[in-house]
C-alpha cells in the first residue's frame, strides 16, 4: 500500500469511527451525560486521528495541536511556530481545525452551538457537555 | 477623590472586536479557504475562537494596574449592513475606557478607521489584526484632525505600550499642592523649576493647586475659636485632637523602629504636625504631590519659631508613593511622579553634582572622615566620573517599595536641634543600578540617566547632609545634560531608562538619555 493509499484508508477509517460514535448517540435508548461525553470524546479522537495514547492532555486546544503535529509530522510546539499560513482574515490552521470540528458535530448530530460557548470549551469533556445541552433542546 | 497615588492608577482597556460573517458560500479574491470553511455558520464559530484567543493574549500582555474591560464587539455581514445600533451599543464602554485595543481583519477593519472618526480614545491595533495592523493605522493617521493610533505586530509589544499609556494617565491625573510665599512659579532656591504652569498642564496634563504658606503654617495647631491670624473668622483645616493623637502615635512608631536616633521627641512631634496638616490639605484638594519653598519660608523666621522643617513630610510622603520635593521643586515632584509611574518604586531626590575633592576628602555638605575613607576604598585608584546626590528626604522604602529598610531619625538644625529628618544608609547598596531623571524647566525635555551606587554619607549628620555617591559613565556628558534640566535629580533603583524614554516620547517630550 503506497503512502497515498494509506492516507485514503486512514480517512475512511476515521470517518467510519466517527460515524459509529454518532450512531451510538442517535440510537441510544436513553441518553445520559456520561454516554454523550464518552461518545463525543471518541468522535473527536476519530476526527483528529488520535488514539488514547496521544491524549497526554485533556485540553481541546492542545489536542488540536497534537493532531496537526501528527498530520504535519512536526512537534506540537513547532505547530504554533509553523502555523503562520493563515486565511485572509487571520484564522490559524489550529483555529480552523477546531471550528471545523464544531461544524461537523452540528451537522452530524443536528444541533446548533452558541459560538461563544464553543470558544469557552476547554476540554473534550466540556464539548461533551455542550453537545448534551443541545441534545436536550 | 482624595489622594490617588501613581501606584493606584489603573488603565482601563477596552477590547474591541470587529467581525464580518459571510452569509453565502462563495470564494474569490477576498475569500480563501475551502469546503465547510466557506459555508454560512463557519464565521460565527471562527470569530468566537478568535475573540477568545485575542482576549487571552491581551490579558496575558497586561501588567500591573492594567484593567481589561469586558469586550465590545461590532458585527456586520457581507451584506455590508452597518447599523448605527452597533456603535450605540459600545458607546458607554468606549466612554468608560482609557484606551481601546482593536482587533479586526479584512472586511471588518474599516470599522476601526470609522471608530477613530467617532471617538477620541487612543486606539491600539492588535497583533492578531493580520495585515490590518499596518493598513488601519496608516489610514487613521491620514484622517483630518488628530487621532491617536498605535499598532503592534507581536504581543510582546502590547505590555510595554499599555504600561506607557498607564504612566501617561498617571501624569494626566496628577495634581500637585504648592505652598507659596511669593509669586507662584519660582521660589528663591529652585530657579530651575517649572516656569509656566499653564504650559506644563497643556504638555503633561499635570494640574496645580495652591495654598498660602502662612495660612498653612497657621493651621499646624488646633483651631482658635476666632479663626487663625491669616484667616480670621474662617473655618480652616487646623489640626484636631485626633490629629494630635495621631502625631503621638507616629512619633512612637518612628522612634521605636529607628536603628539610631539623634532627635528630641518634642521636635519630632512639631515636624509631624506639619506633615499631618499638609496631608489634610492634599486630601482636601485631591492632590497627590506636594512641595513647599524651604528658603522662602525660612526667611520668614516662622520655621525657627515653630521649630520644624518639611523634610519629614517629604520622607513620609515619598515612602507612601506620594511625590514630595524640597525647595518648591515642582519640577522635582513631577519628575518623581514620572519615575514612580514607570517603576512602581519610591524615589529619592537631592542636589546632584559632580564630586570634587580636597585631598582625600569629597567636597560635600557634612561629609565625615569615616565615610570619606569608605568612598576612597571603594573607588580605589579611579576617582573619575563620580557624582553625588544630597538632601535629607531619604526614607524607609528606597530599596524596596513594599518593605521598610533600617533607618535613623536625625535632627536638622545644628544649634537648636529642631527639624526631624529620616536617614537611610546608602552604603549597603554599593553596585546597585540607579535610574535618574528630571524634566527641564519648560517641560520640553526629560533627562534620563543611569548610574551605579558607590556609597553613602551624612547618615549621622544634621541638616541636608544625607548623601549617595554614584558613578556615571562620563561626568562631563552628565553635567552638560544636567545644565538643561536642573540641580535636583530624582532617582530609584533599577533600570527604567527605556520606560522613561517611551513615556517622554508619548508626551511629546524630548528625552536626553545618558546611559551608564
Amino acid at each position: 500500500m503506497d503512502e497515498q493509499e494509506r492516507a485514503r484508508q486512514l480517512i475512511l477509517d476515521s470517518r467510519a469511527a466517527a460515524a459509529a460514535h454518532v450512531a451510538a448517540i442517535k440510537k441510544a435508548p436513553a441518553l445520559t451525560p456520561e454516554l454523550v461525553e464518552r461518545e463525543v470524546r471518541g468522535y473527536i479522537l476519530a476526527k483528529f486521528h488520535l488514539t488514547e495514547a496521544d491524549c497526554t492532555t485533556d485540553s481541546f486546544r492542545e489536542l488540536t495541536a497534537i493532531s496537526l503535529s501528527k498530520s504535519m509530522r512536526l512537534s506540537p510546539e513547532l505547530v504554533r511556530e509553523f502555523d503562520l499560513a493563515r486565511s485572509c482574515d487571520g484564522t490559524s490552521s489550529q483555529t480552523a481545525k477546531m471550528v471545523l470540528l464544531f461544524l461537523a458535530l452540528q451537522r452530524d448530530l443536528g444541533i446548533k452551538f452558541d459560538p461563544m460557548a464553543t470558544a469557552e470549551a476547554e476540554t473534550l469533556a466540556d464539548i461533551g457537555g455542550l453537545v448534551w445541552e443541545q441534545l436536550q433542546k | 477623590m482624595s489622594i490617588t497615588r501613581a501606584f493606584d492608577v489603573k488603565l482601563k482597556v477596552l477590547p474591541l472586536l470587529s467581525f464580518c460573517e459571510h452569509l453565502y458560500y462563495y470564494e474569490g479574491p477576498c475569500r480563501f479557504g475551502s469546503g465547510e470553511a466557506l459555508e454560512p455558520g463557519y464565521d460565527a464559530l471562527s470569530n468566537a475562537q478568535k475573540q477568545r484567543m485575542f482576549l487571552e493574549n491581551l490579558k496575558a500582555s497586561a501588567g500591573e494596574n492594567i484593567e481589561i474591560m469586558d469586550a465590545a464587539v461590532i458585527r456586520r455581514t457581507d451584506d455590508w449592513d452597518d447599523h448605527e445600533s452597533e456603535w450605540e451599543a459600545i458607546t458607554d464602554a468606549v466612554n468608560a475606557c482609557d484606551v481601546v485595543v482593536g482587533s479586526a481583519a479584512i472586511a471588518s477593519d474599516d470599522r476601526l478607521v470609522e471608530f477613530a472618526t467617532r471617538f477620541t480614545k487612543p486606539l491600539i491595533v492588535s497583533p492578531d489584526s493580520f495585515a490590518s495592523n499596518i493598513g488601519v493605522p496608516a489610514a487613521i493617521r491620514a484622517l483630518t484632525g488628530e487621532h491617536e493610533v498605535f499598532s503592534a505586530w507581536r504581543w510582546e509589544q502590547m505590555g510595554p505600550l499599555l504600561a506607557t499609556l498607564r504612566a501617561r494617565k498617571v501624569m494626566r491625573t496628577t495634581r500637585v499642592l504648592l505652598a507659596t510665599r511669593f509669586g507662584s512659579p519660582i521660589s528663591q532656591s529652585s530657579l530651575d523649576t517649572f516656569n509656566n504652569y499653564e504650559r506644563i498642564t497643556a504638555k503633561l496634563g499635570v494640574q496645580f493647586r495652591f495654598v498660602n504658606i502662612h495660612e498653612l503654617l497657621d493651621q499646624m495647631s488646633p483651631a482658635l475659636p476666632e479663626g487663625n491670624h491669616t484667616t480670621p473668622g474662617r473655618q480652616t483645616l487646623d489640626l484636631t485632637e485626633a490629629d494630635m493623637a495621631e502625631a503621638e502615635k507616629l512619633a512612637d512608631e518612628l522612634l521605636g523602629g529607628a536603628a539610631y536616633v539623634d532627635l528630641d521627641r518634642k521636635y519630632l512631634l512639631k515636624s509631624l504636625y506639619a506633615y499631618l496638616t499638609v496631608r489634610k490639605h492634599m486630601d482636601y484638594k485631591d492632590c497627590c504631590g506636594f512641595t513647599a519653598p524651604c528658603p522662602d519660608v525660612c526667611s520668614t523666621r516662622r520655621l525657627n519659631e515653630m521649630q520644624f522643617t518639611f523634610c519629614l513630610t517629604h520622607s513620609l510622603n515619598l515612602e507612601q508613593g506620594i511625590p514630595s520635593a524640597c525647595e518648591f521643586d515642582v519640577n522635582g515632584v513631577v519628575s518623581m511622579q514620572a519615575l514612580m509611574a514607570v517603576s512602581g518604586k519610591c524615589p529619592f531626590l537631592g542636589n546632584t553634582e559632580p564630586l570634587t575633592w580636597q585631598g582625600d576628602h569629597p567636597v560635600v555638605l557634612g561629609g565625615s572622615d569615616e565615610q570619606a575613607k569608605i568612598l576612597c576604598e571603594r573607588l580605589g585608584n579611579d576617582r573619575s566620573n563620580v557624582y553625588f546626590m544630597q538632601h535629607s528626604i531619604a526614607h524607609r522604602r528606597i530599596k524596596d517599595a513594599k518593605q521598610d529598610s533600617a533607618y535613623a531619625m536625625q535632627h536638622f538644625a545644628h544649634d537648636q536641634g529642631f527639624g526631624a529628618t529620616m536617614r537611610y544608609d546608602f552604603d549597603a547598596d554599593q553596585g546597585k543600578t540607579m535610574t535618574l531623571c528630571r524634566f527641564s524647566p519648560d517641560g520640553e525635555k526629560l533627562m534620563i540617566a543611569q548610574a551605579e551606587v558607590i556609597s553613602g554619607d551624612g547618615y549621622r549628620v544634621p541638616n541636608c547632609a544625607e548623601v549617595v555617591y554614584f558613578r556615571v559613565k562620563d561626568v562631563d556628558e552628565f553635567f552638560d545634560a544636567q545644565t538643561n534640566v536642573g540641580l535636583h535629580m530624582v532617582m530609584v533603583y533599577g533600570d527604567y531608562k527605556q520606560q522613561l524614554i517611551d513615556l517622554a516620547k508619548l508626551m511629546g517630550v524630548e528625552p536626553i538619555v545618558i546611559s551608564y
